[in-house]
């Protein structure tokens, strides 16, 4: 059974009324366990209702989404669901909640009624996960940007969720936090946590297994970065755009340089560029 | 006219427009929460210029700009913006606020009026201008950032996305016709269209009106894409200032302060990491394909 099945979901906002909206209009998919998928898309794609569909914040109006076979429109089943999946919001203010970090990250797992030792293990680990353990007395207010959406992903993390769900979490963020959050989200995935990160990036994008993305409520596009990215064209038609390395191989390959398929990341690039230096060395020295 | 091109008068030379001398700011200076924010820094800014400011987190970039419109006043040291000392007891600070534009961060958030019209008049209202005047320049700085007054006008704020919002933002600052627009991290947030949107509409002021741009941004690929000129700030001081192109050569010493340096700068380094002679100034996409290119010598 996937972690995740959603099929068929409409959700319209203001339904039945003059002002309705379809921010969803039919997506069906499936998030199997230990996935790491993006979410791509423009402002007003979907992809934030779409989000918001995973923990039972919201419901289908029509179709249905279940997790780990759980109905979110199962009501009796809402607290269920929010353990196995956690949420991880744009803005970093408005996340925590305690006056000490190890108090917020303590939160949930309280709530749980857990024994006091089983907290503090909790805490513990779920601070040493996202590296802010040394951090574990700081006051969340003094914390930059990057650290308090890792204490936000910590606190989630003290549930022992199955699934994260980062909606656009590093928005708001200056590249060293961005780059801080997405490495502690790369670990947990290896560590088997499935991630689901909502993005409008396309650079973080490319460090899904899979990526999907939206336009106007639908899925247009899905595949792994790899194959997404060798539709540019249909990406650049719903607003997004490549990341500068594979945008530059697929014009170099425009020149007739026989780039391989698939260049995502610097380093394949340099790699397949100096390869070419090596052959076409031997070549100038003949030819040219 | 509501944008006139700003020229400089007679000289050959470009004008110093905002000038700090040994410009120090402390905060809560005198208590326990003492911090200084800038020391001693001394930078100027010439007409027409455009130019990234870049630094850390808390490095004092929104501090200083705070200076050029005079919303703060320095601890120590001096500025002088279009040749008004604003640290003398009566210096005009009125009409230095109207030659400098400052757009926060997230400027949409202080929208507030039930109009995109009302909202772009409500600074040029405030300097007293005729009504007549108000209307032309919001209709113009609503088309300066590209959206049509007939259409947006009459709309409320509250209904348009987030990048529209943001423009709306930048025409109310841009319809008080200033000389100079600082912009606290005009892109943040937006989606890649509105990203593109919004700074092809700055880079175009710069290039047809003259307006002297000031960027603050903590995106390396936006500065290296649309300033002239970087200006490095790091715990309140000036380290490193200069063309784009040379500063962005120095990737070791961006890094060393936990900055990044550009996609384009950081490939064009691995290349050259391999020994593939590969220019090292390039900054933008176009030119690393012709480097690339140049470098494999495939014409």
């Amino acid at each position: 059974m996937p972690l995740i099945e959603v099929r068929n979901l409409r959700h319209v906002y203001n339904a039945g009324t003059p002002h309705a909206v379809p921010a969803v209009d039919g997506i069906s998919l499936t998030i199997e366990r230990g996935e790491f998928v993006a979410v791509v898309g423009g402002n007003g794609s979907g992809k934030s209702t779409l989000a918001k569909h995973f923990n039972a914040l919201l419901v289908p109006t029509e179709g249905e989404v279940r997790v780990d076979g759980l109905d979110t429109r199962d009501r009796n089943a809402v607290w269920e669901i929010r353990q196995r999946v956690g949420m991880v919001f744009q803005n970093p203010d408005n996340q925590l909640v305690a006056t000490v970090v190890e108090e917020d990250v303590a939160f949930g797992p309280e709530n749980l009624g857990l024994p006091p030792e089983e907290i503090a293990a909790r805490v513990a680990a779920a601070l040493t996960a996202v590296d802010m353990l040394p951090h574990r007395r700081a006051e969340p207010h003094l914390l930059s940007g990057g650290q308090k959406q890792r204490v936000a992903i910590a606190g989630i993390l003290a549930m022992r969720p199955q699934c994260l769900v980062l909606d656009e979490a590093t928005t708001m963020l200056d590249p060293q936090g961005r780059r801080e959050v997405l490495e502690s989200v790369q670990r947990l995935n290896q560590a088997g946590v499935t991630v689901i990160l909502i993005t409008h990036s396309m650079d973080e994008a490319v460090l899904a297994d899979r990526v999907i993305a939206l336009h106007q409520g639908r899925i247009s596009l899905e595949g792994p970065p790899a194959r997404i990215f060798d539709r540019a064209g249909e990406l650049e038609a719903i607003g997004l755009g490549l990341p500068l390395v594979p945008a530059l191989a697929r014009t170099l390959r425009e020149d007739g340089l026989p780039l391989r398929d698939g260049i995502l990341f610097a380093e394949h690039l340099v790699d397949a560029v100096a390869a070419l230096a090596a052959a076409g060395r031997g070549r100038a020295d003949g030819v040219h | 006219m509501p944008w006139p091109r700003w020229r400089r008068p007679g000289g050959d030379g470009p004008m110093a427009f905002i000038e700090c001398e040994a410009l120090s700011h402390v905060y809560l200076k005198g208590t326990p929460m003492e911090t200084v924010a800038l020391r001693e820094v001394t930078l100027r800014i010439d007409e027409g210029e455009f130019v990234a400011l870049i630094g850390p987190t808390g490095s004092g970039k929104s501090t200083l700009v705070q200076h050029f419109n005079a919303l703060l006043r320095p601890t120590s040291g001096t500025i002088r913006v279009g040749g008004v000392d604003l640290t003398a007891p009566k210096a005009d600070l009125q009409a230095v606020r109207r030659q400098v534009g400052l757009l926060f961060q997230y400027p949409e958030q202080q929208l507030f009026e039930e109009t995109v019209a009302e909202d772009v008049a409500f600074g040029p209202r405030n300097l007293g201008l005729a009504e007549e005047e108000v209307q032309t320049r919001v209709a113009d700085a609503l088309r300066a950032v590209g959206l049509d007054p007939a259409v947006f006008g009459p709309r409320s704020p509250f209904s348009l996305s987030g990048g529209e919002m943001r423009r709306v933002a930048a025409a109310g600052v841009l319809a008080m016709s200033p000389k100079v627009l600082v912009l606290d991290e005009p892109a943040a947030g937006l989606d890649p269209r509105g990203k593109a949107e919004i700074l092809g509409h700055f880079r175009a002021l710069h290039a047809e009106r003259g307006i002297t741009v000031i960027l603050i941004t903590h995106n390396m690929d936006e500065a290296a894409q649309l300033a002239k000129r970087v200006v490095v700030l790091d715990q309140g001081r000036v380290v490193l200032d200069g063309p784009a192109r040379e500063i962005f050569a120095r990737g070791d010493a961006l890094e060393a302060l936990g900055l990044g340096v550009p996609a384009v700068t950081d490939l064009v380094r691995r290349l050259r990491a391999r020994g593939l002679p590969v220019r090292e100034d390039a900054l933008t996409a176009d030119e690393a394909r012709a480097a690339i290119r140049e470098a494999l010598r495939w014409s």
